[in-house]
């Protein structure tokens, strides 16, 4: 099992719609896939047209008795299951106010996806306790980064705070919403030594076709496979799956 | 969650059934498909024991295999560019382990293979979300042996996690609405009735039960026949090498026949007796040298395990020369199928096991309960004697002494098995094959060494071998060595067990059991 957190400080970066497209294409090549929907707004909830909510909310979700399997609910796709988001979950971080907590959330996260091959967290865009539990559980943070002077700055920050906090998660950030016309962009993806870790290879380019995704709801990568944008999300993925490969970061 | 099948027949109209459900429920007209999909196992079916199904998707340009359970529910899936034709063949992780421990080197045979057109029917909420998976299904299953034979028609419901109110719902639907009766079987057993076949046709031990009452004779050919079906059943698979399996099953029921041959005597007359297991024992000899060479090659594959990742590619010149010799002796195997005198003998013993006469021995007409108690009674007091005196000097040779004594016991009480109660026969039989186990271990690791030794000869005169290889040999050997006294020790304490007054004492309790039932049977017949 592998888990994999499509994460950013900043919101609106292509966090969901890669957690959508990327888990669409590992269940359709045969693995067993989860994605766990941890953003109150419930954004990759509405993607697969699964209506939000998880009875109890936050308060079950990390102290409740029943597994969290019991949550969860089938999309359209097989192979491909999803764990509701619920509005409550705004409130998560009130409930993870001991390390002891965020432990419990970690754990039961594990527990759920032992019976996947793939388990991906859609995370709300903020630096908090969630995302301290998603730390600990996620093997590798795919992080979407829009070539832009802020988002290369945003990044150092977080690479700054995983070290600070000795997190040895593994970081993978990609190029999102990439506009080669523009002149930043390009200079921004041509300069990978100003980054402050490496960037994977693969672009996702801007593409009107997946804001279409929250009209069709439905990940991109089932309506309209030859799209440039899908055709790129397909390529993240294989290139992810070899680094996922490698073996894992230092501890040091 | 589990599926449910619903058999349609002529009655039934399926567009009229359709329109009902569209009348009742929103379903998305998706169109219709069509599908190939081949179910896979082993010879000796072992997913299917394991309560699970392997099947394989076929999809252009690779197939999906999904392991499930007989629920419909899905235990592991991969995409691959082909069916694998053994666990081995998938890639490293979760599903090929479990898979391995349940197939280990048995290769994945397809079972029966169903080509299907189906209409999907997939109910959906008020969010267009699926919320049942519903088809109806029509196709054609075909066997291993090529028969393609049309499946009844079939509407599918398959409940999804998180909506099984709306499974329910549908599922109620049909049944009382429609009037539509659940079937009990799956699609994998329904294709395989469509073809004639029956699941766990084959176990690799022989499960007869026989009457303490009846005549040794008769029950003797009952035990024989059921050996010789071993072998006929295992042939196929032997001559086409399709994994170690089948040889092994083949020679085992050889040697089994023998034993049953020699063990149980003055039954049959004795020339022909005599005749029999000479060529029993030729055609044990013809299937020699092919197992040996398995066994040597399985062994590799452990050896390669225990070796440090930089030392394993030294092993591949022996790999290859094992691999050389085994086809060599795999032709040789052939020929010995395809003479005159292996066609000869299946013709006489089948005509000797299809023979209604008695035998003239003494044993024939006796209840076979007494005969068998007698017999393995004999074999236990010749484990006994051999084991008692048991030390760290005993030499080689009584060890294997010991061995072969403990294996014509075993094959007595298996032969034997249902004419005693149940219990007692497992304790002694677990306590009798860990001995065999440790006797087994010890025996292989000094064969083992052997042939490393005699391998090692002949790379070296054929020039095939380096230093490293030699001495990656070397060290094998060396490993073996040292397994070799502990395996010999842990025979001197298990045999200690196996020849105590209280296994003694259980064994007399079986035997005098079987004495019981076999006076009441008589009376009652
Ligand atoms: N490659 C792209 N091209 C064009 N639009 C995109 C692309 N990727 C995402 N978008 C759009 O940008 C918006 C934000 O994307 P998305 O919801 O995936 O980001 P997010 O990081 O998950 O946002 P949030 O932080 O709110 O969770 C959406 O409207 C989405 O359709
Ligand atoms: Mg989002």
């Amino acid at each position: 099992m592998r888990v994999l957190a499509t994460y950013n400080i900043k919101g609106g970066v292509g966090k969901t719609a890669a957690a959508v497209n990327l888990a669409y294409l590992a269940a359709a090549a045969g693995s067993r896939t989860l994605v766990c929907d941890l953003d109150p707004q419930g954004a990759a909830t509405y993607s697969f047209r699964i209506k939000m909510k998880v009875r109890g909310g936050g308060k079950k979700l990390i102290h409740g008795k029943r597994p969290l399997g019991r949550y969860v609910r089938e999309t359209d796709y097989e192979g491909l299951d999803l764990l509701p988001a619920d509005f409550s979950y705004r409130h998560l971080d009130l409930l993870l106010d001991s390390p002891k907590y965020v432990r419990r959330l970690t754990s039961r996260i594990r527990v759920l996806g032992r019976d996947y091959d793939y388990v991906f967290l859609d995370c709300a865009p903020s630096l908090s306790l969630v995302s301290e539990a998603v730390f600990a559980v996620a093997d590798a943070l795919i992080v979407p980064t829009i070539p832009t002077t802020l988002s290369r700055r945003t990044l150092r920050q977080l690479v700054r705070h995983l070290r600070q906090h000795r997190v040895t998660v593994r970081l993978l950030p990609f190029y999102s919403m990439v506009d080669r016309r523009r002149t930043l962009h390009r200079r921004i993806c041509d300069a990978p030594d100003e980054m402050p870790c490496p960037v994977l290879a693969t672009e996702i380019p801007y593409a009107s076709a997946v804001e279409q995704m929250s009209a069709r709801r439905a990940p991109l990568c089932g309506f309209a496979r030859t799209n440039p944008a899908a055709r790129a999300y397909a390529g993240l993925w294989d290139e992810l799956v070899r680094r996922l490969q490698d073996p894992p970061p230092d501890p040091s | 969650m589990s599926r449910h099948t619903y058999l349609l027949d002529p009655s039934h109209s399926a567009a009229g059934i359709v329109s009902r459900l569209a009348q009742r429920f929103t379903i998305r007209r998706t169109g219709t498909g069509t599908a190939v999909r081949t179910y896979l196992d082993t010879f000796d079916w072992r997913l299917y024991r394991d309560s699970g199904l392997l099947l394989s998707d076929a999809r252009d340009g690779s197939c999906l295999v999904r392991w499930d359970r007989f629920d419909g529910r899905c235990r592991q899936r991969a995409s691959l560019p082909a069916p694998p034709d053994f666990a081995r063949d998938l890639p490293p992780g979760g599903f090929r382990e479990a898979l391995q421990a349940v197939c280990g080197i048995r290769r994945l045979l397809p079972v029966v293979r169903i080509e299907r057109r189906s209409e999907r029917l997939p109910v959906v909420d008020h969010r267009d979300k699926v919320v049942a998976r519903l088809s109806l299904d029509r196709g054609t299953a075909t066997g291993p042996t090529r028969r393609r034979r049309r499946l009844r028609p079939a509407l599918r419901l398959v409940p999804m996690t998180g909506y099984e109110r709306a499974g329910a719902g549908v599922r109620r639907f049909l049944e009382r609405d429609l009037g539509l009766a659940p079937g009990a079987e799956g699609e994998l057993d329904l294709a395989l009735a469509a073809v004639g076949r029956q699941p766990c046709d084959y176990a690799g031990k022989i499960e007869l039960s026989l009457d303490p009452a009846d005549r040794t004779d008769r029950t003797m050919k009952r035990i024989l026949a059921a050996l010789w079906e071993t072998m006929q059943v295992n042939e196929d698979g032997l001559r086409r090498d399709l994994d170690p399996e089948f040889l092994h099953d083949f020679r085992v029921a050889v040697r089994r026949t023998r034993s049953c041959l020699g063990q149980v005597r003055e039954v049959f007359d004795d020339t022909v007796t005599r005749y029999f297991a000479g060529e029993f024992a030729w055609l044990g000899g013809l299937t020699g040298p092919p197992r040996d060479l398995d066994v040597h090659l399985l062994n590799l594959r452990g050896y390669e395990a225990d070796l440090p990742a930089s030392a394993r590619g030294d092993l591949v010149p022996l790999a290859d020369h094992l691999r050389g010799r085994k086809q060599a002796a795999h032709r040789e195997q052939l020929a010995g199928l395809d003479s005159v005198r292996y066609r000869r003998l299946k013709r006489e013993w089948r005509r000797f096991l299809e023979a209604d006469a008695g035998g003239p021995g003494a044993n024939a007409s006796r209840p076979v309960g007494e005969v068998a108690a007698e017999r393995i009674d004999r074999a236990y007091a010749r484990v006994r004697k051999r084991g008692r005196s048991l030390s760290a000097e005993t030499p080689a040779e009584t060890l294997h002494e010991l061995r072969i004594a403990c294996k014509k016991l075993r094959y007595l009480i298996e032969f034997f098995r249902s004419l005693f109660a149940g219990g007692p026969v497992s304790a002694v039989i677990s306590a009798l094959k860990r001995l065999q186990d440790d006797l087994g271990d010890y025996n292989d690791l000094q064969v083992q060494q052997r042939e490393l030794r005699d391998t090692a000869q002949e790379l070296f005169s054929a020039g095939g071998a380096n230093a490293p290889v030699m001495l990656t040999m070397g060290r094998l050997v060396d490993r073996l060595e040292s397994r070799e006294s502990a395996a010999r020790r842990r025979v001197v304490e298990q045999v200690g067990r196996f020849v105590s007054a209280r296994t003694r004492a259980e064994l007399g309790r079986l035997l005098a059991a079987r004495a019981e039932t076999s006076v009441s049977g008589r009376g009652s017949s």
